[in-house]
């Protein structure tokens, strides 16, 4: 009986078990990873070479087709020359789990090739500004818009037919005008990630704020409250955590827009990271700051998941029996909603 | 049964107490005046009445419960004297000033809870009275007092999801009384609870409403409870909603469970049912009789 608690159809797992099957969902991935990686014969299509023989066009530390290999190798048997020598590997492209755990530490200590270059960190740091300045930017308009079309139908007539329509613009679309109007810094940059957010934060805290549930209204104007008191007492308190959640989500899409802002004008932050250690085929590297971006996102959803607590105490449960501990790092966030224009 | 019913005395009988009592009632002043109220939907051929020709005055103090079937508009009556809705004709006189907009002179109590989950529950009885420009202290005051009236004064600072359902009714009810209205609406308040916590909550209303000067206007499907509650009831007709006996409760105060019991009680209660399950409605309401099991004659 108990292997069909795993499966339990709209079931709660245990505690114990979510964690295993969290933790799993990350070890299965790098497992298959370490197969392709450390065990010769699953994929390695390339020779190393390590020993060029006779071959003319063979070279120390060449990586040559497997059947080319061989061929050259049967054809040198055959004429009886220096045999060319050899061993398994993955194209450059895929480097080794150790490697790229390793590129997380060195990553950090290598010296940029030509002085002007960022360090990964300055790399980093540059992103997390034009992200955390986008985002705000956004913010400060899209919110108070957001709040007021969802609590008034004139401005959500006024507006929402418009934004319904910008939003299907592909934010990148507008980078060849962002440069032409903002230069090609970080101005622009900042731009594309507030042209990607804002219009979505406007319709789904528009929704969000739509959603707060009439009969609390009702109540407040029973009690006595109207107009600004009945937005500023019972509409925003009501629908705050489902905005803070609109947020979080959004602040993940802002992410995906980085990386296409950051190529507009001069590259920068950590595209132009990740781009020069590809030019020098620092795949390790490569791999190391693609995760890093995926680690800061977590950590920072997680950050906010815990601060969420902390800022709406009547979120929690105090009662024991009603305790539920968050289902996954995304907790209460709505998945599945994706910016129309990625 | 029958026998039963022949020893019932007539509803309209009262003992001289109940009957002072009325008099008295009827001596104080009209809080709530509404006059040949109308409601209905939608314009010409296609208007849907809700309720015509309502008209009911209240007195200062007095519990009136509403009942009726469902459809005769009886929420619908709350609404519109609470300003939530809008009549389409008549008028409602609050202290002889005609009501339109929502306003903390009437109070109301909705049969969901709508406390702010946001606030503790202390700050939503506050809520009313920080609305009204009241003093901070004075308003933290004035809720704990009222936490003390329905019993909760040590849940002042639990939030409302972790109460139980009674209990967020009572600070429901404190939360509408903070505000000092001069009525109390209350749409089928009790109807969501369990049946115990039900009656013990018709028990603390009274015990409320004996201590409090309000008046209330109590809107239920529950003949049980608007007997057990009311001073005067209100009975509703629906299709279309109309008003088909203002009933006096001969039924003495104070009142307790027992009284449920009690010949007037049953009398009242009987004269209700008579409205609202009339039996030429329950004739044809009949399931037809088809057997589909062999065993278990008894149970007829």
């Amino acid at each position: 009986m108990a292997h069909q608690d795993w499966l339990g159809l709209k079931k709660e797992l245990p505690h114990k078990r979510q964690l295993q099957l969290t933790i799993l969902s990350f070890v299965v991935p790098i497992l298959l990873w370490c197969l392709v990686s450390y065990v010769p014969w699953v994929w390695h299509p390339l020779v190393h070479v390590t020993n060029p023989g006779e071959v003319d066009y063979f070279s120390e530390g060449l990586d040559i087709p497997k059947a080319d290999f061989n061929k050259e190798l049967g054809k040198a048997k055959a004429a009886g020359q220096q045999l060319p020598e050899g061993f398994l590997v993955n194209p450059v492209f895929l480097p080794a789990p150790h490697r790229v755990l390793a590129a997380f530490y060195t990553a950090f200590k290598t010296a940029p090739l030509l002085p002007n270059e960022p360090w990964l960190h300055e790399s980093l740091a540059h992103s997390i500004r034009t992200i955390v300045l986008g985002f705000l930017i956004s913010s400060m308009l899209g919110v108070p818009l957001g709040i007021l079309c969802g609590t008034y139908r004139f401005f959500a007539r006024l507006e929402e037919p418009f934004i319904e329509f910008f939003r299907y613009l592909p934010a990148p679309a507008f980078g060849a005008l962002c440069v032409a109007v903002l230069g090609i810094e970080d101005a622009p940059k900042i731009a594309i990630i507030v042209l990607g957010t804002f219009f979505q934060q406007v319709l789904i805290i528009a929704n969000s704020v739509r959603k707060t549930d009439p009969a609390l209204i009702e109540a407040a104007q029973t009690l006595g409250a109207s107009k600004w008191k009945l937005v500023s007492r019972v509409i925003i308190p009501a629908s705050i955590t489902d905005i803070y959640t609109d947020m979080r989500i959004l602040l993940g899409w802002a992410w995906t827009y980085l990386i296409v802002a950051e190529v507009i004008g001069t590259m920068s932050g950590i595209t132009l990271f990740i781009n020069q250690q590809a030019r020098y085929r620092n795949f390790d590297n490569v791999y190391a700051a693609i995760a890093m971006i995926g680690i800061i996102g977590v950590t920072s959803d997680m950050f906010l998941a815990w601060l969420s607590a902390m800022l709406f105490p009547w979120k929690r449960s105090r009662n024991a029996l009603t305790k539920k501990k968050p289902l996954s790092l995304l907790e209460g966030a709505k998945m599945g909603e994706m910016p129309a224009s990625t | 049964m029958s026998t039963h019913e022949h020893a019932l005395p007539d509803y309209k009988e009262q003992s001289p107490e109940v009957a002072q009592r009325f008099s008295r009632i009827y001596e104080r002043p009209i809080i709530l005046d509404v006059q040949n109220l109308r409601k209905s939907y939608g314009e010409g051929e296609n208007a849907t009445t809700i309720f015509d020709h309502v008209s009911l005055q209240i007195h200062r103090r007095e519990f009136i419960c509403v009942v009726g079937a469902s459809g005769c508009g009886k929420s619908t009556l709350a609404r519109i004297v609470a300003g939530l809705d809008e009549s389409t004709g008549g008028q409602i006189l609050l202290d002889g000033k005609a009501v339109e907009q929502p306003g903390p002179d009437r109070g109301m109590v909705f049969q969901g809870y709508t406390l702010f989950p946001w606030l503790t529950v202390k700050k939503n009885v506050m809520f009313g009275l920080s609305i009204g420009g009241e003093n901070e202290g004075i308003a933290d005051a004035e809720a704990r007092q009222w936490l003390e009236m329905v019993g909760l004064a040590k849940y002042e600072d639990a939030y409302p999801h972790e109460l139980s359902g009674g209990m967020k009714q009572r600070v429901a009810i404190a939360r509408a009384l903070a505000n000092k209205p001069r009525i109390l609406l209350m749409d089928e308040p009790f109807a969501a609870l369990d049946a115990q916590t039900r009656s013990q909550m018709q028990n603390y209303l009274l015990q409320i409403w004996k201590k409090v000067d309000v008046t209330v206007l109590f809107i239920t499907h529950d003949l049980d409870e608007a007997a057990f509650l009311a001073d005067r009831i209100l009975v509703m007709g629906a299709n279309p909603g109309r008003i088909i006996e203002f009933i006096e409760n001969p039924v003495p105060r104070p009142r307790e469970t027992p009284h449920f019991l009690s010949r007037e009680f049953l009398a009242l209660k009987k004269r209700l049912e008579e409205h609202i399950h009339p039996p030429s409605e329950e004739a044809h309401d009949n399931i037809p009789m088809i057997r589909m099991t062999e065993v278990g004659d008894d149970v007829e």
